[in-house]
């Protein structure tokens, strides 16, 4: 009995803390499965074309990709009969057996019956037993222990077959205490896609006043615009609100008679300018203080300056994030913007929108690889708001939706490991 | 009577077999040669036949007649036919005195060698011109190891290629253009095969389809002229673009720098039945040296109506003989281009031999369109010349070496002053077949279509004004001129903030809201200005739609009018002759779809239409060649033997297998003529199936341990290699179990269930064999027995069979295509940003609950 004792989870309810230890079961009692039929039964001439008389043969892609609409196969009703032994209902589970295999799906209430191929499994939980939500996660714990004991290092192809599998032990509590915990596990699962909705909705929100916050072709103002500003934007060329365009333009350690560094200022080539971020990840280098006095002396960068990349991609606009120093190095170039005509965090805005996108892709030359030259920046317009602190406040309101992204990723993955701890704790 | 895709699919076939690892681009030069040289044999044969009334005797007859009237009558003879031929070939050189070699077994390849050199020696002083040096020994060389490494060797296959057009009777072929489409055919096919060298690249089809269209269609031509001429395709797609009257008075100009290949390009020429006297091909460069010069006017060049070319893209060092920007064709420019990009000198060489009236069309790289220093010059000038008609863009990876995306240029010298440029961009428009970017008919069709009504759709094409061309500083550059189409509909703040989909874009419905502006208006219910929200699901609005009387009258309509449509060319069809002109009996076809279509604005014309060509392309071509030759009844009843390859390397040989119908699908006449008998077989497959799934119900139950089956079963089913349970019974062991089991048992019962099981199974397995074999039996011996009845209704279900549901479903999915665009619109604005959190307030508020229920034990 001390044995059983300790199998209890880490983390209980409180109302189920003096229940009983959870109780062994095998996963042959706690549901009915049954693997689709040999491929023969099932063969490409058998199929019919889909209409009012035909029954849906269910695939592994319904289980994998999780919806039960796909649909590429059909038998007659008639032929169907005969393979009622492997008909599917609504509420049923399927999984996948072949290849990718352990991907489970509840087939929803609106799902057709249908029959399963060779490669499904279908599963009936006894539900008064194991909850239905409960029972996927024991059973996909335990292919992934399988695959981990049974693989020799690739994944495992095959489902286990029923006998093994039936007999395998597994651990449930009493059923009132299941419920709680798919209560539990199910609030996290909605949390997690609300907010993966609700950062998709901040993005698109972004577009939105990407596409309302400056002028529609042929338009002097914006469809919307902050409060007290009334003034009519300008068409300026983009060369003419810029001083200076920095561009070392074929520019190389070698070239300078030196080389690349392991440590000090990173080199931002086109690759490591992201739209709205730098990403030192990818094929970063470094220059020592020797390259950099060389490289950079006279046009050193500084915080917020827009940098740009001209091709291969061409079009990520970033704004410098500090003073420490960088060197501006392949198809990436910098603005030294005229003060009074335009702020920096503005230019970086409305470079990046996609109207100006598309103005810079009919200007680009290129097939596939489209790359845009100084000379070809001659013919790009952009629009300006007049006044610099319209400006502003139109940066201001994009940096904030910036954040707001940002903060909604790292919300988002902080549920999902919070669920994967929970998943830690509550089981045995 | 053998059709044009089946001597093709055999010439390529032999020449892969027989090539071996030689270079395809060598190869060709052999097989194309020997072929063209048969071609010449026949010739002189036939000439012969009508010189002296033979009439119809047998080749070999024929071959012997000759033999004995050259002894009789000698060089008289040979001179006879010379002056109506150009050329003859005397009896002992004749390609099918080799045959009779190879029969006997004393063929040598010195006989061949001799052959060909004496051939030179036959040709006329007077227009013959175009034949000489044709099978000059430094591209035909029978003496190259690449043929084979000894003599030997060499000798056996130079044999099987001789052997392979052994039966092919060039002169019939030549009618029809039978036998020149086999050749250009081959050309492209080795084309292909070969790597590409120094730019050059064999113009795809389809790519000469558009330049020759728009050239054939906009003027009348009596001459034209390919400066860089290759095998000669761009004037052969002309060619076959224009009336057979202007076909025949046309004048073909040439110009190729490669020795070998100018001598395919007058092969290929001769071969598709152009007089030698209406052809100037000549060997030399180009850009070295002007050609043709106006033999009226010296030091001018000839100027043509018509100029087409595909020249080698950028050539560097083009300029080797130094010219100066005072050579009269670059003086137009008054800048030379640069040493470096030979493109717009090959450009100017053609506008220099334009005629006034005339229209060439060239492809080009797309840098010629942004190119600066000196090419900038060039395009300002003739911009400002305004000989630039029209810029087409066409997608990248057309060409089968090259992934580079090219443009068509059209030129005129005619043009108003204030006459825009036309730019179309075609980019987007072509389907992937493997690697290759390919434009369909439907492409083509819209690209020449645009051209002569120089129409201007949003997306595709724009008519650019000498102004814009200014504020563009003259870069050409297409995507300044056609904005590509918005795909995506732009986001809408208060529409993601307050939820509904904004009006504007259920505005931008243009289909639904002319069509179904009622269902529209119901489905849909304003929740404040501007915005609006679904009542219905897309499915209920679809389904209202499908059932409206609207779209249903309009349905039946269009099928009618399909239906009539059919019917009148199908009866053309079938009533075709020798006299008929295919070609014209297709466009007919293809512009009348148009017609029908452009009745209905909503519905893609050139869908519709690309339904039409396929029908040609995949069946049409190859039928009505059949039926104008033989005619409809009698092809229809005509069948051949099915050919099928049977084994590999050396045992690989070609074996018939039953017939085939010439024109109608054995399946067919199965599925219309048989359907009882496919019935049957279809019950008894499907018993089959049943039997087996009983099977393997009985042997999953006996892998489950402890099961009655399990026990009963388990030693008469195989295993598999690690010695489990497999997936099917072992009959033998089947059988020793049945005989020891105890009759009374469970264990018998199941034994002798899988065995009555298996026998049935076997048993159906043979009736089915055997019923399906005397299927394929009385499909086979019907086609010679079918009668005009089942002829015309067969024919008609092959060609046409679904033509007019396809074309009516056109209308839904252009309906669909908004629905879809509805939905995507109700899914986007669906949330809102308040909601959400309304739903993420309600479930943390759980979540904390939850959580401070739970304990560490």
């Amino acid at each position: 009995m001390d044995q059983v004792n300790k199998l209890i989870p880490k983390r209980r309810f409180k109302e189920f803390q003096t229940s009983e230890a959870w109780e062994q079961r095998e996963f042959g009692e706690l549901a009915d499965y049954k693997k689709g039929p040999f491929g023969s039964v099932l063969k490409k001439d058998i199929f019919v074309p889909k209409s009012d008389d035909v029954v849906k043969v269910y695939e592994q892609q319904n289980a994998i990709k999780k919806d039960s609409k796909l649909e590429r196969y059909f038998i007659t009703k008639e032929y169907a009969k005969k393979l009622n032994g492997f008909e599917v209902l609504p509420g049923e589970i399927i999984i996948s057996c072949a290849g990718t295999i352990g991907e489970m799906y509840v087939l929803p209430s609106s799902a057709e019956i249908g029959i399963i191929n060779q490669a499904l499994m279908r599963v009936r939980v006894n539900e008064r037993i194991v909850d239905k939500t409960l029972f996927k996660y024991l059973f996909s714990n335990m292919i992934d222990s399988f695959s981990r004991t049974h693989s020799n290092g690739s994944a495992i192809k095959n489902i286990p077959p029923f006998a093994d599998l039936k007999p395998m032990k597994v651990r449930i509590p009493i059923i009132k205490e299941q419920h709680k915990i798919v209560v539990l596990l199910t609030n996290l699962d909605n949390l997690i896609t609300l907010h993966q909705r609700k950062l998709d909705k901040i993005k698109s929100l972004k577009k939105s006043y990407l596409s309302e916050m400056f002028p529609a072709e042929g338009e002097s103002v914006p469809k919307r615009r902050f409060t007290g500003f009334t003034e009519a934007w300008e068409q300026c060329k983009l060369l003419e609100s810029v001083d200076n365009i920095i561009d070392f333009r074929g520019r190389t350690p070698k070239k300078l008679g030196m080389d690349w560094s392991e440590t000090g200022y990173l080199a931002l080539s086109a690759l490591n300018v992201k739209n709205g971020f730098i990403d030192a990840e990818v094929d970063a280098h470094y220059g020592d203080q020797k390259l950099y006095d060389v490289w950079m002396s006279g046009n050193e960068l500084h915080q917020g300056q827009v940098l740009f990349t001209t091709e291969a991609p061409m079009g990520n606009v970033a704004q410098v994030p500090d003073n420490k120093g960088y060197i501006l190095s392949q198809r990436t170039i910098a603005f030294e913007v005229k003060k009074d005509l335009i702020t920096e965090n503005y230019l970086a805005v409305v470079l990046g929108s996609p109207k100006s996108f598309s103005a810079l892709t009919a200007l680009s030359s290129g097939g596939t690889a489209k790359g845009v030259s100084q000379k070809s920046l001659s013919g790009f317009y952009i629009s300006v708001p007049r006044e610099l602190k319209e400006q502003d406040e139109i940066a201001k309101l994009f940096m904030s939706l910036d954040n707001l992204i940002t903060l909604h990723q790292r919300k988002l993955e902080k549920l999902q490991n919070l669920k994967k701890a929970y998943l830690n704790e509550m089981f045995v | 009577m053998i059709t044009s895709e089946e001597i093709k699919r055999r010439l390529w076939d032999g020449a892969n077999e027989l090539r071996g690892s030689m270079d395809a681009s060598r190869y060709k030069d052999y097989m194309l040669g020997l072929m063209f040289y048969k071609f010449l044999s026949d010739k002189t044969l036939e000439k012969y036949r009508s010189v002296d009334a033979l009439g119809n005797i047998t080749e070999d007859e024929l071959v012997d007649e000759y033999i004995n009237a050259k002894n009789e009558y000698g060089e008289e003879l040979e001179k006879m036919i010379q002056s109506t031929l150009g050329y003859y070939v005397s009896p002992e050189y004749l390609y099918q005195m080799w045959l009779r070699d190879i029969k006997n077994g004393d063929f040598e390849v010195q006989k061949v060698i001799d052959s060909l050199n004496n051939f030179e020696r036959t040709i006329s002083n007077a227009g013959g011109g175009d034949f000489k040096g044709i099978f000059s020994s430094s591209t035909l060389d029978l003496t190259d190891t690449a043929l084979g490494s000894n003599l030997n060797e060499r000798s056996k296959n130079i044999q099987s290629l001789i052997l392979l057009f052994a039966d092919l009777n060039m002169v019939d072929l030549q009618k029809g253009d039978i036998l020149g489409d086999a050749y250009e055919y081959l050309i492209g096919q080795f084309a292909m095969e070969s790597g590409k060298k120094a730019g050059e690249f064999y113009t795809p089809h389809q790519v000469s389809e558009v330049m020759a269209q728009i050239v054939a269609k906009t003027q009348d031509i009596t001459s034209i002229y390919d400066p860089t001429v290759g095998s000669g395709s761009l004037l052969l797609t002309v060619k076959k673009h224009l009336n057979l009257e202007d076909q025949r008075d046309l004048y073909y100009y040439g110009q190729e720098k490669n020795t070998a290949t100018y001598n395919l390009t007058r092969m290929n020429l001769l071969l598709h039945g152009v007089r030698p006297e209406k052809m100037v091909i000549k060997n030399a460069d180009t850009l070295g040296n002007d050609w043709p010069e106006d033999p009226k006017n010296p030091n001018e060049g000839v100027q043509f109506d018509a100029v087409v070319m595909n020249p080698p893209y950028s050539v560097k060092n083009w300029n080797k003989s130094g010219l100066k920007v005072s050579d009269p064709r670059f003086e137009i420019a008054g800048a030379l281009p640069p040493d470096s990009k030979g493109d717009y000198a090959f450009l100017l060489h053609g506008l220099y031999h334009l005629g006034t009236n005339g229209t060439m069309a060239i492809v080009l790289p797309h840098g010629v369109l942004f190119r600066g220093s000196s090419e900038g010059e060039i395009r300002k000038k003739l911009i400002e010349k305004n000989q630039i008609d029209a810029i087409i863009g066409l997608p990248s990876s057309l060409f089968t070496n090259t992934g580079i995306p090219v443009v068509v240029i059209i030129l005129k010298k005619n043009r108003n002053i204030t006459d825009p440029i036309l730019m179309i961009d075609a980019s987007n428009n072509f389907i992937k077949v493997g690697k290759q970017n390919v434009l369909q008919e439907k492409d083509i069709a819209q690209i020449v279509d645009v051209y002569i009504n120089k129409s201007e759709i949003k997306g595709f094409s724009h008519l650019a004004k000498r102004e814009e061309i200014l504020e563009n500083e003259y870069n050409m550059n297409i995507p300044r001129y056609v904005e590509s189409i918005e795909t995506d509909i732009p986001h809408d703040v208060d529409a993601h903030l307050y939820g509904g989909i904004p009006r504007e874009n259920i505005k931008d419905l243009k289909i639904l809201n002319e069509l179904v502006p009622n269902i529209l208006k119901e489905s849909i219910k304003e929740i404040r200005p501007g915005y609006i929200k679904l009542e219905k699901s897309i499915d209920e609005i679809t389904k209202s739609i499908d059932n409206h009387h609207i779209i249903i009258s309009m349905s039946s309509e269009l099928k009618d009018k399909v239906k009539t449509y059919i019917d009148k060319h199908y009866d053309k069809l079938r009533n075709i002759t020798g006299e008929s002109v295919l070609k014209d009996l297709e466009e007919d076809m293809l512009s009348e779809v148009k017609a029908i279509l452009n009745d209905y604005e909503y519905i893609d014309v050139y869908t519709a239409y690309q339904i039409i060509a396929e029908i040609w392309k995949n069946s049409l071509i190859r039928d009505i060649e059949l039926i104008a030759n033989e005619g409809f009844y009698n092809v229809g009843r005509q069948r051949q033997p099915n050919m099928v390859t049977k084994g590999s390397g050396k045992n690989k040989r070609e074996e018939q297998d039953g017939w085939t119908a010439s024109i109608i699908p054995n399946k067919l006449i199965a599925d219309l003529l048989y359907s009882d008998q496919l019935k049957d077989l279809d019950s008894k497959s499907s018993k089959i199936q049943e039997i087996e799934l009983e099977i393997s119900e009985l042997l999953e139950g006996a892998k489950i341990e402890d099961s009655i089956e399990n026990e009963s079963l388990a030693d008469a089913i195989k295993r598999t290699k690690e010695d489990e349970l497999g997936d099917s019974f072992d009959k033998k062991a089947l059988k020793v179990e049945l005989k020891v089991a105890d009759k009374a048992s469970k264990k018998y019962q199941l034994l002798k269930k899988v065995d009555t099981l298996l026998e049935h199974s076997a048993l159906l397995s043979n009736e089915i064999k055997n019923n399906e074999k005397d299927l394929r039996d009385s499909v086979q011996n019907r086609i010679e027995e079918l009668t005009d009845e089942e002829i015309d209704r067969l024919v008609y279900q092959k060609w046409f069979g679904q033509t007019d549901e396809k074309i009516v479903a056109l209308i839904q999915a252009s309906i669909k295509k908004e629905l879809k665009i509805l939905q995507e619109l109700n899914d986007r604005y669906f949330d809102t940003l308040d909601g959400i959190d309304k739903e993420i307030g309600n479930l943390l508020l759980d979540f904390e609950a939850l959580k401070n229920d739970l304990v560490v034990g």
